[in-house]
């Protein structure tokens, strides 16, 4: 079974041996030139990607790592722009037409134009467009979500997920800024939200590192999804804000149920946000974490990912199925006026 | 620790000063080797090392008692207790992985199985964190204690085998590198003279490349989206999603393997070949010796010829094709689709070998004697493959279905999914398969005469380049589920 191949640009080992004498035959180097030469490429690469680099390390999660990343970074970051090699980025950039975003103001968001989007009447003529956005868990039930939508043919929908993004650290992805600039361009009726996976981490505020879970920290929270939804549901619009589900690792559900907690106390402050819950829905019999749960047909399928966090596509198509029941409901897609 | 970051960076830099500082002293150098691979693997989460430690402490007790009974090699059966304690060991390595990575699966069918005659038996499922590369560590596992029973491999030393167990290179997605091959490697002499930094440095900077601006772009572009709901996608959207994928873990899988080739080189190993340009091949049989080639090889020897093989007649090699490709679809996952991968290319080779077999007692010509009959066992065995990867990609076989079935019902508008810039990733990374060997060993060759600076200035454009083109963030790499 083991034979050679004829083609290929793969190999892995003991091509110096088989390549012919002369030019084909590799020289083989000192540990020491080895080394020279990736201290001298990390160097370069390093000093040309600085900007990118430190970028990086800040949207990692306050802590030692962080703190040792940047500590690394910063001074390759001064070096490079005292001989100029940060301009390398932004002049590939602009080569490649990267980087000219035209972000919108919030002032447009209710601008008088603006009219109240809800309630009105659905059809196949004026659907419902919907905006469906979050981080890599709202990718999960975002498509399966999209796709029972659109089979009703009155909704129209656009999924747009970030991984690893939240509300936490806006300096990582600022989500707000982003529904502005979406909700303008889409013209969305009705926004689709999840986050907060990735929110129970410390954050910096006024030059300040906050634990995550105290009240100060819990205080900076709240005023971050009360912006978002004001955001969303400037001009009327609806907005679905859907809690996470349970998780398996009890410490980090714990964490978890304080974001939902969150959430649902500003679902309540804000006219036009209904918090779905999801932690229920995802959980066992016991009401504890399970991987595998009865779908709707009879099934025992896995709902989970290995990782007791994420959603497989059945766990998608279950989340999905719940948030289109409020969202049917919210918009009389079923009988009853608007 | 992912390799594709700039901890890992820093990592490896202090390890590789490490290795070649220690090298003259072997014992202090297995000490280090062991301390960074511990660091490396517990990354995650410290408690996997634990199952490292243990694997090395059961796994070096089974292969003394083995040595102890198992008498004289040349012998043509093995003494009923040689017999009984490799049992012993087999069953105790796969019960391990069958503990963290079957249990549930097999609960879970068996509880929708019997729901369905209206029993509800209701099995406790132990949801259990699956440690990284549980499934590459077990089979390498099984060749020390196998090859120790079966008299090709004495055990060495307990601080050698921990090394061996351990070595971060190779410890999460493989190459499954043999004890064989890799502990005389160990004990022999590395010469920090004769490092091969050309060919270690393309090796990396392509697996980066690789999985970095290929295997992430496709994921994030159309796969991920086709397979989370094909019926947002057009027929042929889902066309280019199918090779799409193809090309995708053919990236990732192989990227990954580069990259630990080039790390391993670095620090005086070679690592087994893995892959061969897999989709240049002109039937399924050869593709299995182009693709996951230590995988393919292990179940060849360990499974296939223990089996049997092809000695019995044609029933009794059908037979062992199918047992072997179905478990070797099962190690894949716990999900059916896996062993309905699996399945599907045991079938194929088994209609191959039936073909053969015909072919040559009717004295038929061969279709590959021709270019335009090469080329068409190419393009049937690519499809054959990539259409299998539907199976092996979706999370259950009725998404499979619902993919496959967009091919047909997506027809009408062409969608936005498939851009110039996507449909020529997957051009190039299938047409990169076709490059000629000998070109990479010019280029590695050219490299290595280069001297330090050049290969230093090198590096630095290739990463810069890599970073700043690759999406933000990096995946897991997909065989790290395995």
């Amino acid at each position: 079974m083991r034979r050679r191949a004829s083609a290929g640009a793969d190999d892995g080992r003991g091509a110096t041996d088989r390549a012919p004498a002369g030019r084909g035959r590799r020289r083989r180097a000192t540990a020491g030139a080895a080394l020279a030469a990736m201290l001298l490429g990390f160097f370069f690469a390093g000093l040309l990607d600085a900007a990118a680099l430190r970028r990086d390390a800040e949207s990692l999660p306050i802590g030692a790592r962080r703190t040792a990343l940047l500590w690394l970074v910063r001074p390759m970051t001064a070096l490079s722009g005292a001989v100029g090699l940060d301009e390398a980025g932004g002049a590939l950039d602009r080569a490649l037409g990267r980087n000219d975003d035209v972000h919108h103001s919030r002032r447009d968001l209710a601008g008088k134009n603006v009219r109240p989007i809800w309630p009105r009447e659905v059809t196949a003529r004026k659907p419902l467009r919907l905006y469906i956005a979050g981080d890599s868990m709202a990718g999960q039930f975002g498509g399966p979500l999209a796709a029972m939508a659109e089979k009703t043919g009155r909704i129209r929908t656009r999924v747009d997920y970030h991984v690893s993004s939240g509300l936490s650290r806006p300096d990582y992805f600022d989500w707000p800024q982003r529904l502005i600039d979406e909700v303008l361009d889409s013209r969305s009726e009705a926004i689709v939200f999840l986050v907060g996976g990735n929110d129970a981490q410390d954050v910096e505020w006024d030059g300040r590192v906050l634990k995550v879970g105290t009240r100060a920290w819990l205080d900076v929270y709240h005023l971050r999804v009360a912006e978002a939804m004001e955001v969303a549901t400037a001009g009327g619009r609806r907005v679905y804000w859907v809690g996470q589900p349970i998780m398996r690792d009890r410490r980090y559900g714990d964490r978890v149920a304080m974001l939902n907690d969150v959430y649902e106390k500003e679902a309540a402050l804000h006219e036009g946000v209904t918090y779905v819950d999801t932690w229920d829905l995802m959980a066992g019999k016991d009401g504890e974490y399970a991987a595998y749960l009865h779908d709707p047909d009879g099934g025992f399928e896995r709902m989970r990912q290995a990782d007791g966090i994420h959603l497989t596509r059945a766990g998608g198509d279950r989340v999905a199925a719940r948030v289109l029941e409020v969202i049917r409901a919210d918009w009389r897609m079923d009988g009853g006026s608007p | 620790m992912l390799f594709p970051t700039v901890t890992f960076a820093v990592f490896f830099l202090v390890v590789y000063v490490a290795n070649w500082l220690t090298m003259p002293r072997p014992r202090l150098w297995r000490w280090t080797m062991l301390a960074a691979s511990f660091l490396f693997y517990g990354w995650w989460d410290w408690r996997f090392v634990l199952l490292l430690v243990a694997a090395a402490l059961g796994n070096q007790f089974l292969a003394a008692r083995l040595v102890a009974v198992r008498g004289d090699p040349g012998a043509r059966r093995r003494p009923a207790a040689a017999r009984a304690w490799l049992a012993v060991a087999v069953a105790a390595n796969l019960a391990v992985l069958g503990l963290f990575k079957y249990y549930d699966f097999f609960a879970a069918s068996l509880d929708e199985l019997l729901s369905t005659f209206g029993l509800s038996p209701s099995f406790p499922l132990l949801d259990l964190v699956l440690p990284v590369g549980i499934s590459f560590l077990t089979f390498r596992m099984l060749t020390y204690v196998i090859d120790v029973a079966r008299g090709g491999l004495d055990p060495v030393p307990l601080l050698d085998f921990a090394v061996y167990v351990a070595f971060f290179p190779y410890l999460l997605a493989g190459p499954i590198a043999r004890a064989a091959e890799f502990l005389p490697q160990l004990r022999g002499p590395r010469d920090p003279r004769r490092v091969d930094a050309a060919r270690a440095f393309r090796l990396i900077i392509g697996g980066l490349a690789k999985k970095v601006l290929i295997a992430d772009y496709l994921a994030t572009h159309l796969v991920n989206g086709l397979f989370s709901a094909p019926e947002q996608y057009s027929s042929w959207e889902t066309l280019i999603g199918i090779y799409a994928y193809a090309v995708q873990i053919y990236c990732d899988f192989s990227g990954y393997t580069d990259i630990a080739l080039g790390v391993a080189l670095l620090l005086g190993f070679e690592l087994p070949e893995n892959f061969a340009a897999p989709y240049t091949a002109r039937s399924v049989r050869e593709f299995w010796r182009r693709w996951h080639i230590t995988l393919s090889t292990w179940l060849r020897d360990y499974l296939y010829i223990p089996l049997g093989g092809n000695r019995g007649g044609r029933r009794k090699t059908t037979r062992n094709l199918m047992v072997t490709m179905l478990l070797g679809g099962l190690w894949h996952g716990a999900a059916w689709t896996y062993v309905l991968w699996g399945g599907l290319h045991g079938a194929a080779l088994v209609v191959e070998h039936g073909a053969e077999d015909r072919r040559r007692r009717m004295g038929l010509p061969d279709l590959g004697a021709a270019p335009w009959g090469r080329a068409r066992q190419r393009l049937v065995t690519f499809h054959f493959v990539a259409f299998a990867w539907v199976v092996f990609r979706a999370d259950s076989v009725g998404d499979a279905a619902a993919v496959l079935t967009r091919l047909v019902t997506g027809l009408g508008s062409l969608g936005d999914a498939v851009t110039p810039l996507l449909l020529a990733l997957v051009a190039f990374g299938i047409g990169m398969q076709f490059v000629p060997r000998g070109l990479m060993e010019r280029f590695d060759a050219g490299l290595s005469r280069a001297g330090w600076v050049a290969q230093g200035l090198c590096l630095a454009g290739a990463l810069f380049l890599i970073d700043f083109l690759g999406p933000q963030g990096v995946a897991e790499f997909i065989y790290f589920g395995f």
